[in-house]
């Protein structure tokens, strides 16, 4: 028994099915969360980038408001307007600056009310137009303005404010520059990096950040590009969001957002990290759980397995000392008791094998294993079988329940009558055998016709007392059988003896089975000579008495063996219809007897035949259908056929018999009950058959010149038979005093060596014409005893 | 459409549109300008400046301060006037003016200041207190001896002693509501004379009704 694993086992399955869990769930588990990471990550930055969005834009207005008033209140002051009104370059730009300087700016202008510049500390050439022209004019319509322009390659907020005295029209324009300073003030407010940029068709340039030097690389800019103000753009390091701050043909002012991604992707490695080792540690732990577990189960189970290859290979074993509870207890426990099980249906088994199931008595094979041992052993001794007589009668009167009772007492009748030791055993239905030690042929005699008188005492079943009879056949041994063929075909044959003896008692004679194996020969032999030319036909005449006249043939059967020689026809044609091949030889027989009828026609021989027809025959409905085919091309008339019938053909299915004979009759042939006289049947079955001819039994013509009883026998019949319409053929008519006094009495046809022995197809004709000889021979004759003529 | 153009082109920062009027009867040496604004409503208290070589005669005018306003709200006086500006308030006022043709400056001062402000040269004097922002007047210095101003109906009607060399008519005129009202605008009618123009101004809407200076300057701090 090879339990190793090749394919993987349980252990192997276990550990499969595990692992594989642990990694699905914590791969699942991991991804999930690295998944919802991830996009928290960036609905963080998306929130923060939104708000860090509306604060810059937030802290832009603020900042505009307040540099707007602080702007306004610089222009109130008289002192400013004074100076303006100087009309003295020096006094204005000093003034300038002095007051620009309190809202924190140095780039500041004025300009007239047309525009032109008056003052600036940029050194612009004064009289110039003011930059800013757009800014101008909005602050015209508008009265202030505030807008963030491009100016020199930078980024300014400038604002623009009137400045109003009497006879006084001037503008104020101040700058504040988006710088570093200034975009580190909104990434601190917003907890982003801030950078403004500036692009100027396909040109960009970074003009502040609050980003450290070393992160405003070359080509920084370019992941940016296409930004617009709504998108969120999500690069390798950071979430970034755009704000247009200005936009005009010529360039765009845009402040960049930036999440720094560095602090959540380093979260979310770290993450990622100890996923991994708790994956790493879940599967270690698994594999551990696993191999203490298909330690724990498997090795319970490989226990079992041999237990179970015990039980079946019929092995001693002792159930294994399991340390499991649950299922592989219960398994256990099950084995355990299957193997119980198993002996006990063993035995049971063996038992019945070798016993009888009604008596419990050894049966047959028992009898049989006992036998051959002697057989080996050429043991001396008895084999007596024993036959309730008759028990298919009592079986079929009484039942089968009781025909079962009265087995059974029967058998233990005579196992109580016989010795212990013995081996007594039912060997069929209503057979027993027994096995029995000695030598002396009269003690045991006379023990068998105690036992027979001890078991054919009346016996009461179920109220009824009944009579069995039994009957006894001895074999010794070693002498009469040597093989366990011979002992059933001599013991069947000893007790079929034994049953028509008085005392119902046979021994084995020597030589009493060669009658049964010269049948079993023949009835194998059987079919090979039809074939092999064996089986041929024999013809005998018929003759009309009055006029005297050659009119028919008897077709009789003649069969040659090789070996045995002529073999009598009754014997084969019984043993064709007992071995089931009547059919095919009254079919051979049929087409013979066609085949030569045909000959002789075609001589000039214008004469009929009959058939002889066993009773089997007429059980076979398709008789009168065969007939009709083989003799359809017949060239005399039909009632030229005569079929012979025994009186035993009524004694098995009359009714079908009846049947066929009257086909038969109706095809319009001629039907003659053979051997009339010898048989058991009565006159009433003689009238029922539907015949035209009675063919008087040889036995009552051989001698029927010498013997008057005979005379008187078949005179009685002629005219019995002639009373009741039918014609009458005498058989067996030897000499012509037999032949004149049949022609006498009337009788219609003869048969006979006097007449003609039966002879060869071919031999016919020549015969008729020497029978033409006879004829005057035959004719009446005058000079008769008038005594037999009565 | 094409007057509507010109003048722009020629930064008159107002519309004018020009039409022969019949019915009006007019003296053969007169000119009559009637000025509307952009609604199609004459337009009152408009100055006309005539340049038609008549001399201004200098004569001393007075800008009386009275309940925190200048009276009158516009003084027109001719070249080389003296103007007093007495104050008639029971609060001191610092009247001045940052206006190119005469710049001044009168500190906080109750009564009558020392001394008379002389305006010698031509143009638009617009006057403040340094107080009270709410205070707004004007003086028209003007370098002409004729002088007008439409009325009611928005209709200027004045004698015209000569005109140019050229035969056009040049003048000047003013109004407190053009939208710079620093300087009077220079315009040339063609000749000859009876002249009779519709000139179209565009004027800044009406003041709201004047609001108490201190009130704006304090909503003004509160917006801080």
């Amino acid at each position: 028994m090879n339990l190793s694993f090749a394919k993987p086992g349980f252990r192997g399955r276990l550990m499969l099915a595990m692992l594989t869990v642990v990694v699905v769930t914590s791969v699942s588990i991991a991804g999930v969360m690295l998944v919802y990471l991830f996009e928290e990550e960036k609905t963080r930055a998306t929130r923060q980038l939104d708000v860090a969005g509306d604060i810059a834009k937030e802290v832009i207005d603020r900042r505009n408001e307040l540099l707007i008033s602080n702007l306004r209140v610089i222009v109130e002051d008289f002192g400013f307007k004074s100076a303006i009104a100087s009309r003295d370059t020096p006094t204005i730009t000093s003034a300038l600056a002095n007051h620009t300087l309190r809202a924190g700016t140095n780039l500041a202008m004025l300009a007239d009310n047309d525009g032109d510049l008056i003052a600036n500390l940029q050194g612009l050439e004064n009289g110039s137009q003011m930059p800013f022209r757009m800014v101008l004019s909005a602050a015209r319509e508008r009265g202030f303005a505030s807008e963030i322009i491009s100016w020199q390659e930078r980024a300014f907020q400038i604002l623009i404010v009137p400045i109003q005295g009497p006879g006084l029209r001037a503008w104020l324009a101040a700058g504040f520059p988006l710088d570093s300073e200034f975009a580190d003030f909104i990434g601190g407010l917003t907890g982003t990096d801030v950078v403004f940029k500036r692009r100027e068709g396909n040109r960009a340039m970074i003009l502040a950040s609050s980003l450290p030097g070393e992160a405003m690389e070359t080509g920084f800019l370019a992941q940016f590009d296409a930004i617009q103000d709504t998108d969120l753009v999500e690069s390798r390091r950071y979430f970034v969001k755009a704000l247009t701050l200005a936009e005009t043909p010529d360039a765009t002012i845009t402040a960049l957002l930036l999440s720094d991604r560095a602090t959540a992707l380093e979260t979310y490695y770290q993450l990622a990290f100890d996923m991994a080792l708790l994956v790493c540690a879940a599967l270690a732990i698994a594999g551990l759980l696993v191999l203490i577990t298909a330690r724990t189960l498997g090795q319970p189970v490989l226990q079992l397995a041999r237990f179970a290859a015990a039980i079946g290979n019929n092995q001693a074993a002792e159930p294994p000392d399991l340390k499991t509870t649950g299922e592989l207890k219960t398994l256990g426990n099950a084995l355990t008791e299957m193997r119980f099980r198993i002996r006990e249906r063993e035995h049971r088994i063996q038992h019945h094998a070798l016993h009888d199931d009604l008596t419990g008595l050894p049966n047959r094979k028992a009898v049989e294993q006992s036998l051959l041992q002697g057989f080996q052993q050429r043991q001396h001794g008895y084999l007596i079988g024993f036959s309730l007589t008759d028990f298919k009668a009592l079986n079929e009167t009484l039942g089968f329940g009781i025909g079962d009772q009265a087995i059974l007492a029967t058998g233990l009748r005579l196992r109580g009558q016989l010795p212990p030791e013995c081996l007594f055993g039912r060997t069929g239905g209503n057979e027993f055998m027994v096995l029995l030690q000695g030598e002396d042929d009269a003690q045991l005699r006379k023990q068998l016709n105690r036992l027979r008188s001890h078991a054919e005492l009346p016996v009461v079943i179920r109220d009824t007392p009944i009579n069995l009879q039994i009957h006894i056949a001895v074999l010794s041994l070693p002498g009469d059988a040597g093989t366990l063929d011979e002992v059933r075909r001599r013991l069947g044959l000893t007790l079929d003896r034994a049953r028509k003896t008085d005392n119902r008692i046979a021994f084995y004679e020597p030589g009493g089975d060669e009658f049964h194996l010269r049948e079993l020969r023949l009835i194998r032999d059987l079919a090979g000579a039809r074939q092999n030319g064996e089986l041929f036909m024999s013809y005998q005449p018929k003759i009309r008495f009055g006029p005297v006249r050659f009119t028919q043939v008897e077709a009789l059967t003649r069969w040659k063996h090789p070996d045995l020689g002529f073999i009598n026809p009754e014997e084969f044609i019984g043993l064709a219809e007992r071995s089931g091949q009547i059919h095919e030889l009254t079919h051979f027989i049929l087409k013979r007897i066609a085949e030569d009828a045909q000959q002789w026609h075609q001589a000039g021989l214008d004469i009929g035949v009959a058939i002889n027809l066993s009773a089997l025959d007429l059980s076979d409905r398709n008789l009168p259908g065969e007939v009709l085919s083989v003799f359809g091309h017949w060239r005399g008339r039909m009632d030229q056929l005569t079929f012979e019938i025994t009186e035993s053909v009524l004694m098995h299915d009359a009714d079908i018999a009846i049947q066929t004979l009257e086909k038969l009759k109706a095809l319009g042939v001629k039907l003659s009950v053979d051997d009339f006289g010898t048989g058991y049947s009565s006159l009433t079955q003689l009238r029922q058959l539907p015949v035209h001819e009675l063919k008087i039994d040889k036995s009552f013509v051989l001698n029927l010149d010498t013997q008057p009883q005979d005379q008187l026998i078949v005179k009685s019949t002629i005219e019995l038979a002639h009373g009741l319409g039918l014609s009458v053929v005498a058989e067996g008519i030897e000499n012509a005093e037999s032949w004149h006094l049949l022609q006498t009495w009337g009788c219609d046809l003869a048969q006979g060596f006097f007449l003609g022995r039966p002879m060869a197809a071919g031999a016919i004709a020549q015969w008729a014409g020497e029978f033409t000889a006879r004829v005057p021979d035959l004719a009446p004759a005058s000079d008769l005893s008038p005594e037999l003529l009565k | 459409m094409f007057i509507r153009n010109f003048l722009r082109r020629t930064s008159l920062g107002f519309l004018a549109s020009a039409a022969i009027l019949g019915p009006l009867p007019a003296l053969a040496t007169s000119a009559t300008l009637t000025f509307i604004d952009r609604s199609g409503n004459p337009l009152p208290g408009v100055i006309v400046l005539v340049d038609d070589g008549s001399e201004p005669v200098p004569k001393a005018a007075e800008m009386v301060q009275k309940h925190r306003a200048f009276q009158p709200n516009i003084l027109t006086i001719a070249k080389g006037s003296p103007v007093y500006f007495p104050n008639q308030d029971n609060t001191q006022h610092h009247v001045f003016s940052f206006s190119a043709p005469k710049p001044f400056n009168i500190e906080l001062y109750a009564d009558q200041p020392e001394a008379p402000i002389a305006f010698e040269t031509a143009g638009i004097v617009e006057l403040g207190c340094n107080i009270h922002d709410q205070m707004k007047g004007f003086i028209v210095v003007a370098d002409t001896g004729r002088i007008a101003r439409s009325g009611a109906g928005g209709i200027s009607q004045f004698d015209v002693q000569t005109l140019g060399p050229d035969g056009e008519l040049h003048l000047k005129f003013w109004h407190p509501r053009l939208k710079d009202n620093t300087v009077a605008l220079h315009m040339t009618l063609p000749g000859p004379l009876p002249i009779q123009q519709i000139l179209t101004l565009d004027v800044m809407p009406e003041a709201a009704p004047a609001q108490n200076g201190l009130e704006s300057l304090q909503k003004r701090f509160r917006e801080l």
